[in-house]
């Protein structure tokens, strides 16, 4: 619960669905919340629909399948350039080589997204189930996580939560493995029942944590043993051996639930019963309402917006697409007063620079150099203080969780100059994705001939400014953004100027006086404060 | 945690990269070399009058007057409402403080400025001027950029530091200046900028009482917190109050140039300022149609003229006013026929000025010529490339040697003699097709014969102090080539080493001359 100091002013508190075609505005806030970066053809593409509709479409499954990551590093003796490395047996001497695939796979899974929720919602999960890259030991148990978190992101709750518990990346990182009948490793059974379930409530007497207690902790602990890697084929599998076959009993909070004799089963069992509590559900709840609307919330919030779609939750058994759908496309979803008060992370940031100002990024015709594109963004974020892949701890990253900042954490003395310098790296500088390789450049045509009169200059700033930036900005910014692109001169001087370009397309000085004019113009607008709000 | 508590806390302990319309400037190790002595605390302030200032209609040549008026009926100035500079030379009835400011010898008109094959497009030429490139050339670092960063080559890395604790370039406005633009990075940095940075300017800004204006007050209050330069500008400008009584109100260009003299006297080491005005695109209504000696374009000209005014009293009253030179410019002229508007089209060459108390007070140059027949496309002709200019400021204000002029300027342009004594008096310059050839006699004790050889054209011969400064002015006309004399008369001169420096456009000679 928050202060309640902070109230929103005004806000609607309703689930019910947002009526109506979505309009500009409102497909923007769906998309930059459910996307990394709305692109304006795409808010285009929704803005018709209603907001059930949109979320709906932003809720099916791709038809693709996800391709897997490749080998891109002559280095890779194993590997040839172009193959995938994830049906091969690990071998750490080639650790650094698929790390790097792996890491820009991902990377560039979020540059290429459709329109689809899944993305956002595999980071959501990675973030929830955090396993860490520096940690694992095995790339092919990153790659057996990730496949894990995409196929269940839009799935249920209890399964993905099941399925990780058991998963190869889950038991590396957490001690799953280390966990024996005599003596146990409580790291995975901690976590499970503080972080990835059910979530520590206050200290309400020694080892009472309101929803469960440190006994709980150590019972769960010895249901999990028994789980193992077979190194050889990479898969995990149940030796009931190292399994403790003793009586396991749960606290008062658990109404002494008790379990036993079941083997390779008992977790699953141990899942049940924790689940069977309204807080587990209520935790994901609020998590996932901080990860798509905004990180307050207050007592209205609580009673009219978590508690229903808790219940919701509930009766859809830990379905996820009935909860999203309901949240993503409510009235309080869409309420003006919650528009643009998201801090864009640094994926969306980064990311959202390439996509919202239509970068063309390298395609697989050449894939070191994708790769490479790749990763010198993913670079660009681990200087704002995101490593995908690697988040801090098993916490995830404090934007979502720390009290009282939350998402402001992203803001500070260090991120804010790599904030800029990226900007001006992609508008301004190029990308060079490897050493040795052509940079790559920023082309602002694409983006302007996205706007329906480029040569109307408050029709090219207006669609500019209704695309990035969440609110409507005042006169005087208006004007100076103005001035920014044209300055110090008549209006009609920009349509001249443009149409010289346009009547004279090998004019390349022309040509290029106008990109530096559009360029310039981008570089201000995204290092606006505005900017960095969805 | 009551918020505004909360940021002004956190305001606390973040300190202070600079964040600034896209330019990132961090922290790295490595002492620049430019501490103040580099620009020997000298400032340059350009002054960008956007849109293409009409010339013809700033400085006029009287002697063209007839031609003038058949060329541009709608908005000839009337000739006896003309300020008059010279014999053949007068200047828009709204500018007389820049009259003030040339007769009290601080003003320079330079004829005729442009480059070859010009380009018409406002984006192009401003590109053109700024960069300092050819015509046909796209050059994406700007001239002052690329100075600074010959200064400069580890920039931004590690700056701030101990040793180059303030920006090096400072543009009062929404975006950096082309003209400060390095390879990669801009060399300056944004005062008043969308964010707000400087409050003294822009205002506060206010943000709306909800959830996305909670946060976008966070992002900007530590935006500005980051600005690495923040605490040496914010400093610098609390140093010092505006205190000439001349500084006009709602004049935008003397309300930044007001930001520039405080900074200035506060103790800024930055070496360059850009400010700008707008309105200059004058195709229509450039005049009041039967009073032209009002309308925009004199409004325009009354604004340039008053802030630079002030500008210069302010200097003047702080004791900086040795320390700084400005140049007005412009993307290109106007043509030299009124249009059917009421206004002027895009031209090309036009007057650039120069202010400052160490500056040449001349008009340099011919008058345009304008023909009795005027065709609605003809132009004024460039006589100077606009980057002799430059190549002159480069040389002899910031004085850096020829070679690196030229590399800076891309090309070898001639000089000019911008300022009072352009040549440093310590150091004797010698020259092949202009010199001094007698002075007689020496030591000189009342009058003497000054004998000189050049090649004909518009010459000065001044005699300067140790300081450089001039103390008498003994020509300044059109001689023939060859051997010229000229007699000097002491008029009371306190006895002392003293220098004649004698120059034409592009050449200059000084020699030492005892006074007894």
């Amino acid at each position: 619960m928050e202060n309640s100091e902070w109230r929103l002013k005004s806000a609607i508190i309703s689930l019910s669905p947002e009526a109506g075609p979505l309009g500009y505005n409102n497909a923007k806030h769906l998309l930059n919340r459910c996307l990394f970066g709305a692109r304006h053809s795409e808010i285009q593409f929704i803005q018709e629909k209603t907001a059930e509709e949109a979320v709906n479409y932003l809720l099916q499954d791709p038809l693709d399948l996800l391709a897997p990551p490749l080998g891109v590093k002559d280095s890779d003796e194993e590997i040839p350039v172009g193959e995938t490395w994830v049906n091969t047996k690990y071998n750490s001497k080639y650790r650094s080589q698929r790390l790097y695939s792996y890491n820009n796979w991902w990377v560039g899974r979020l540059v290429q997204q459709d329109l689809s929720l899944k993305e956002k919602m595999v980071l959501f999960w990675h973030n929830h189930f955090v396993i860490e890259n520096d940690v694992i030991r095995n790339t092919n148990y990153n790659y057996q996580y990730n496949i894990l978190l995409y196929s269940q992101c839009l799935g249920n709750f209890k399964s993905l939560t099941e399925e990780m518990t058991i998963n190869t990346g889950m038991l590396n990182y957490l001690n799953g493995v280390d966990n024996d009948a005599g003596s146990p490793n409580e790291n995975y059974a901690r976590e499970l029942f503080e972080l990835f379930t059910i979530g520590k409530g206050p200290l309400i007497e020694e080892g009472n944590y309101t929803y469960y207690t440190e006994h709980d902790i150590r019972e769960a602990a010895k249901v999990l043993t028994g789980w193992k890697i077979n190194n050889t084929t990479e898969q995990s599998y149940f030796n009931s051996n190292k399994h403790d076959k003793t009586e396991k009993i749960f606290s008062e909070i658990f109404e002494h639930h008790s379990i036993s004799n079941k083997g390779e089963n008992e977790y699953k069992d141990l899942i049940d019963m924790i689940f069977a509590r309204r807080q587990t559900a209520r935790h994901l709840v609020r998590k996932l309402y901080r990860w798509f609307i905004y990180y307050r919330i207050d007592e209205e919030i609580e009673a009219g917006i978590i508690e229903p779609l808790t219940t919701l939750f509930i009766e859809n058994n830990f379905e996820v697409k009935p909860l999203l759908k309901t949240l993503l496309s409510s009235k309080h979803f869409f309420d003006a007063n919650l528009k643009g008060c998201m801090i864009r992370n640094p994926l969306e940031f980064n990311i959202g620079l390439l996509r919202q100002l239509e970068f063309e990024t390298p395609d697989s015709a050449d894939l070191i150099a994708q790769y490479g594109f790749w990763n010198a963004i993913r670079y660009q974020t681990t200087l704002q203080d995101m490593d995908l892949g690697n988040p801090p701890d098993v916490a995830g990253w404090p934007a979502w969780y720390l009290a009282p900042l939350f998402n402001e954490i992203w803001i500070n003395s260090a991120t804010i100059p790599n904030r800029a310098n990226v900007i001006s790296q992609i508008i301004l500088r190029g990308i060079r994705p490897a050493s040795g390789l052509d940079k790559i450049y920023y082309d602002p045509f694409k983006l302007a001939y996205q706007v329906s009169d480029p040569s109307d200059i408050n029709e090219l700033i207006a669609t500019y400014t209704g695309l990035l930036f969440a609110q409507s900005v005042s006169q005087e910014k208006i004007n100076g953004l103005k001035e920014v692109l044209n300055p110090g001169l008549p209006d009609f001087e920009w349509k001249i100027e443009w149409n010289k370009y346009v009547n004279n397309p090998e004019d390349e000085n022309q040509k290029n006086a106008i990109k530096n004019r559009l360029n310039n113009l981008l570089v201000v607008m995204c290092s606006m404060a505005e900017y960095q709000l969805i | 945690m009551d918020r505004r508590k909360f940021i002004k806390n956190t305001a606390s302990f973040i300190s202070l990269p600079i964040f600034l319309n896209g330019q990132a400037l961090q922290v790295l190790g490595a002492n620049g070399i430019y501490g103040p002595e580099a620009t020997n605390g000298k400032v340059l302030v350009l002054i960008q009058l956007d849109g293409g200032n009409d010339g013809l209609n700033t400085l006029i040549p009287l002697d063209m007057y007839a031609n003038l008026a058949n060329a541009r009926p709608q908005i000839i100035l009337p000739e006896n409402k003309i300020l008059r500079l010279t014999d053949t030379q007068g200047l828009h009835p709204s500018m007389a403080d820049i009259k003030n400011l040339f007769d009290e010898e601080k003003f320079m008109f330079i004829q005729n400025v442009g480059y070859p094959q010009p380009n018409l497009s406002h984006f192009r030429s401003k590109e053109i001027i700024l960069s300092a490139s050819d015509s046909q050339t796209v050059v994406s670092s700007g001239w002052f950029g690329r100075y600074l960063e010959f200064l400069h080559p580890e920039y931004p890395e590690d700056y701030p530091s101990g040793t180059n604790p303030h920006p090096l370039a400072i543009t009062i406005g929404n975006s950096d200046s082309p003209s400060c633009q390095g390879n990669l990075y801009n060399m300056g940095v944004v005062l008043q900028n969308l964010n707000s940075s400087y409050e003294s300017q822009s205002g506060t800004q206010t943000f709306p009482d909800t959830p996305y204006g909670y946060e976008l007050e966070y992002i900007t209050q530590v935006m500005k917190n980051t600005e690495k330069y923040l605490e040496v500008v914010s400093e610098a400008a609390d140093l010092s109050e505006s205190t000439s009584a001349f500084w006009p109100e709602n004049n935008s260009l003397a309300n930044k140039l007001k930001i520039v003299a405080r900074l200035i006297a506060g103790g800024l080491h930055t070496p360059v300022y850009v400010v700008n005005l707008g309105g200059f695109d004058t195709h229509a209504n450039q005049v009041v149609t039967g009073e032209t000696e009002t309308g925009n374009h004199a409004n325009l000209m009354s604004t340039v003229s008053q802030a630079i005014f002030a500008f210069q009293d302010e200097l003047k009253i702080q004791h900086k006013e040795d320390n700084v030179i400005g140049l007005v410019y412009s993307e290109f002229g106007r043509r030299i026929a009124s249009n059917k508007s009421n206004g002027t089209d895009h031209g090309e060459a036009y007057p650039m000025m120069l202010f400052g108390s160490r500056i040449n007070p001349v008009v340099y140059g011919n008058n345009p010529d304008i023909p009795e027949e005027v065709e609605s496309k003809a132009n004024v002709k460039m006589d100077l490339d606009f980057r002799s200019i430059y190549a002159s400021i480069l040389k002899y204000w910031f004085e850096i040697e020829e070679t690196e002029v030229s590399n800076i300027l891309l090309n070898n342009f001639d000089v000019i003699p911008i300022l009072k004594s352009a040549v440093n008096v310590n150091q004797i310059q010698t020259s092949e097709k202009i010199k001094i050839s007698s002075v007689y006699p020496i030591p000189v004790t009342s009058t003497a014969i000054i004998r000189f050889v050049t090649q004909g054209g518009q010459i000065t011969l001044t005699l300067v102090d140790t300081n450089g400064k001039q103390v008498q002015a003994l020509l300044n006309s059109n001689v023939p080539s060859g051997l010229q004399q000229i007699t000097f008369s002491r008029n009371g001169l306190p006895s002392g080493q003293y220098f004649l420096v004698l120059q034409n456009k592009s050449e200059r000679f000084s020699q030492p001359i005892i006074i007894q």
